[in-house]
Formats: structure tokens, sequence, C-alpha cells
């Protein structure tokens, strides 16, 4: 077989115009998700059984079912009730959703894991709640949180690839209509997988650099 | 500068004359200390510093304390024995209110309802701030030191001092260099506690309790997760404390400790205080058969 990357001489701004607005969404989705995650968390870890089990119920639902019908849930059936959303916003707030209870879920089992010691220290020593998780519950549950936080940062990196079936242009789907107009597929998709790679990469250093600042706390 | 001056001595106020027996000070040396913040008028109260009035406690539908009473006058150190299970962690942890007594049980501490509103009848139970203030006068040493693993020895003291603002940076880190001399631990102050041995941890959190200079002191089988070798260093600072005067109620199973430091010594079985009384008569001479059997017991294998 003869390889020829020619085609990404003509057809790259298209092509890198997908791979930007697939980081756009992954950017966005991590800006919204990221806090509205820390929130969510607090009424997974609420003793308030008012609070925690709806929480439960919509946590339980969302990370149930496929990401992909929760952008069909978005697109086709949030309009229903008034309210059109363009295929990328639609998108954005669909893996919105789905992050942020996965998020959550990360964060309430990262403060799980720290030892129920340190809860009674804090009560004992009359430390104020803010004041306990900023100094002393954060530090300990986030090299917990952190591993797994970039890990599913970079899944969804990959997941971002759905939103082309609510009529998205991103990566993948315009990967796919210059393949079928150029007929290069293994030039085109190689290129792809660089870009991928890029991005991974990318989040795979950031998640070495947080681990190196956080181990010396880790240790007990 | 402001005068921040490390008082060791704890307000010891009904028994001046038991704490200059003890400590080998005249009446004048003690009286000049207590101008430091000890009234002359609660001389004469002889109120307890600690009262635990009807104090029940159930899990579920099992009753883990049974209506405890329990006086102890300031200065003095009671241990707290009995077997595994009796209660002795539960009674500690409703002092200042970690586990939620029952309605109906009081806890006094110096003529103060704690963990409820003395006010509001029913009492209300005291939360947030309130309850916070309360608990910063009780120090609590637990058997596995729980201190904070991602701060260093000076940062666990300073913090409770620092979060009530109870002083500046600089007066909250002098004191904890205070405190760590104190115990022994003059150069660990920038150690984490993952590089100090089990014994060095401890002191660290004996003084990270002391730093908001409670008024009593409880301790939870503090020495039990220590390596034998590493034991007495804990219990010098303990006695060190119980000859400044401090107030504490010391749950252990190092009997020499409790016979040599304690005042008194409260034998608990099955959520009742069934023997209490000087140490010699306690552990020399006990009474109830079960102590009995439980020091015999002790003996054997201590
Ligand atoms: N959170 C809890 N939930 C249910 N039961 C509990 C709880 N904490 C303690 N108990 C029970 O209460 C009883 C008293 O426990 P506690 O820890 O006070 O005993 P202890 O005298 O400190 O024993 P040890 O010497 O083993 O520390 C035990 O039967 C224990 O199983
Ligand atoms: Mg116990």
């Amino acid at each position: 077989m003869h390889l020829n990357f020619s085609v990404w001489l003509t057809r790259w701004p298209y092509l890198l115009q997908g791979a930007a607005i697939s980081l756009e969404i992954v950017v966005i989705v991590l800006l919204l998700s990221t806090p509205l995650a820390m929130i969510a968390a607090l009424g997974l870890g609420a003793t308030n059984r008012a609070i925690l089990y709806p929480m439960m119920a919509i946590s339980w639902i969302l990370r149930g079912i496929p990401p992909l019908v929760i952008l069909f849930v978005a697109y086709f059936v949030v309009p229903q009730f008034g309210i059109s959303l363009t295929p990328l916003v639609a998108a954005i707030a669909g893996f919105t959703a789905y992050n942020t209870l996965v998020v959550a879920e990360l964060i309430v089992a990262g403060f799980r894991s720290v030892d129920p010691g340190q809860h009674a220290a804090i009560a004992a020593l009359g430390l104020p709640p803010f004041r306990a998780y900023r100094r002393v519950l954060l530090p300990q549950a986030l090299p917990s949180i952190i591993p797994p936080y970039i890990s599913y940062s970079t899944d969804m990196v990959k997941g971002t690839a759905l939103a082309g079936s609510i009529g998205v242009l991103e990566l993948v789907t315009r990967a796919n209509q210059v393949i079928l107009a150029t007929n290069r597929p293994f030039e085109i998709l190689l290129g792809i997988a660089a870009l991928y790679g890029i991005v991974d990469a990318g989040l795979m250093g950031l998640q070495a650099a947080a681990e190196r600042l956080w181990a010396p706390h880790a240790r007990r | 500068m402001k005068a921040t001056l490390w008082v060791t001595r704890y307000d010891a106020r009904p028994c001046r004359e038991d704490i200059a027996s003890r400590t080998g000070m005249t009446m004048i040396e003690l009286a000049a200390l207590s101008e430091h913040g000890a009234h002359e008028s609660a001389v004469v109260n002889v109120a307890p510093l600690l009262r635990i009035k009807k104090l029940v406690k159930r899990y579920g539908p099992k009753t883990v304390l049974h209506g405890v009473d329990l006086d102890i006058p300031a200065g003095r150190v009671v241990a707290l024995i009995g077997a595994s299970g009796s209660g002795k962690s539960t009674l500690l942890r409703c002092v200042n209110y970690l586990e939620v007594p029952e309605p109906g049980s009081e806890i006094w501490l110096d003529g103060e309802l704690i963990g409820q509103d003395a006010r509001s009848t029913p009492p209300r139970l005291l939360q947030g701030a309130a309850l916070r203030r309360q608990r910063s006068q009780i120090g609590m040493v637990f058997q596995h030191f729980n201190l904070f693993p991602n701060l260093t020895a000076l940062e666990n003291i300073t913090e409770a001092p620092l979060a009530h603002r109870r002083a500046t940076k600089a007066e909250a880190r002098m004191q904890a260099q205070a405190l760590l001399d104190q115990v022994g631990l003059h150069d660990k102050a920038a150690s984490y506690p993952s590089q100090l041995s089990g014994g060095q941890q401890q002191r660290v959190a004996i003084a990270r309790a002391l730093a908001m200079k409670p008024r009593l002191m409880l301790f939870d089988e503090v020495t039990s997760a220590l390596d034998p070798e590493l034991v007495d260093e804990v219990l010098k600072v303990m006695l060190q404390l119980a000859q400044d005067g401090m107030t504490m109620v010391v749950v252990t199973h190092e009997m020499a400790f409790a016979a040599e430091v304690a005042d008194r010594v409260v034998y608990m079985d099955q959520g009742r205080i069934i023997e209490d009384g000087p140490p010699g008569s306690i552990l020399r001479n006990p009474r109830h058969p079960r102590t009995q059997a439980f020091l015999k017991r002790m003996l054997r294998t201590g």
C-alpha cells in the first residue's frame, strides 16, 4: 500500500477545525461539570435523606444510561419542552450532565477514602467545616480524586465523537466526510489518531504532574 | 509585642493545696500563678470541673451506657479501666459530644452544659460554632493519634488556635514550638507525621490537643497502638501534665501508670461504673468480683 498524506495539504483547516470543536466541547464540559460535580458531591455525601436519595437516583440514572442516549435526550427531547438547542449546545449540555455525576461520585469516593479518625480529630479540635475541608480533608482526598478524574477526562476526549450523531461537526465526523470525499482512509485516520494522541499525552502529562505534586502529602 | 505567655499551669481552682503538695510549690507561688486567670472566689466553689450526670447512650436497641454518673474535681487524674466493650471510649466520646448521648444525659464542664443549650426546655442540641467552641476546651488524644498527615508537626499544633482565631500566626507558631519543647520534640517542628515514630506522633497529638489550652484532657488508650519501647516516652509526658495540674480522664490498660499517676481509678463493666476509688484500694483490693477477674487478667497479660 502506498501512503500519500497530501490529502492533508488541502483538508487540514477543515479537520483542525473539527479538532478545535472537539477540544472546545471537552474544555467547556470540564469547566462546567467540575464545579457542578462539587455541588452534586455535597448532595451525594449529605446525611439528609431528602437530599441524598434524589441525588442518588439522578446519579444512578445519568451514569446508568449510555451517554449517547443522554445526547439524544438533550437534542431531540428537550426541544419538545420549548427549549431548542443547537447540536453543539445540546452536546455540551448532555456531556456536562453525564460528567457532573461521574466526577461527583469520584469526589465522594475520594473523601470517603479519608481515614474516619481525621473526622474525629477535626471534631474534637472544633475546626470549622470549611477550614477543615481546605486544610485537612481536601488535600488528603485529592490524591485519590485526581488520577481517575484525568482518566475520565481522557475518556471524554474520545467520547466527543458521539456528538457527531446529533449533528455536531466534530473531528471524527469531519474525518468521515473527508474519507468519503478523498477515499484516503488510512492517511486521514492516522492523522486523526495523532491528534487524539497529542491531546491525551497532554492530559497524561498533567496527571503525572498532579501526582508528583501531591505525593509527599499522600504518604502516611 | 503582646505577651503571649505560655502558662503550663492549668486551671486547677478548687484544690490548690492538692497541687501544692503534688508539685512541691509553695502556696505563694501558686497564688502568683493563679493571677493569670484563676479566680479567688472559685477556691470556695467546690463544684467539680467535669460532672457527668445520668449519661445514657444507645446504639440502636443496644444500651452501651446505663446512666453513668461521674464527678471529677479540677486538677484530678481519673484512670478509666474496664474490659473491651464496656463503654470506656463511648463515655469519653460523649463528654465532648463526638457521640450524642440520649436526651436527659448531662455533661457539665465547669458549670457549663456541654452539647446542649441549657436555656431551652427541653435542651436543644448545640451545633455549629457554639459546639465547636465547647469542644475546643476539651482536649482529646486518640489511640491512633489521628494527626493530619498532610501537615507538619508544627502545623498540626497551630491549626486549631488559628482556626479559632486565638492567636496570630506568629503567636501560634511560638506557642506550638513551646509545646513541642514541652513534649520533648523541639527539633521535629518541620517533620510530617509519616517521618515520626509512633511515640513521637502521639506526643505531637498531645501537644496539638494542648494548643487550645483545654481545661480537661481525655486520653483514649493512647499507648495501645505503640511498640512497647515507645510507651514510656508518652506516659512521661502525661505524668508531667498531671503534675502540672491538668484535669485528665485516662482510659488505659497500663495499670502501673494508673497506680502511679491517677488520683482515682474507675472500673466500668457493661456500661456501668461498678467500682470507683483511690488506685491503691481498687487495684490492690478490688471488691467487686468482676473487677477482681479483670485485674487478674490484666496482670497475666500486661
Ligand atoms: N458506632 C457504634 N455503633 C454501634 N455500636 C457501637 C458503636 N461504637 C461502640 N459500639 C458498641 O458499644 C460498646 C462499647 O464500646 P466502646 O468502644 O465504648 O468500648 P471500650 O470500653 O472502649 O472497649 P475497648 O477496650 O475495646 O476500646 C461495644 O459493645 C461496642 O460494640
Ligand atoms: Mg475503646
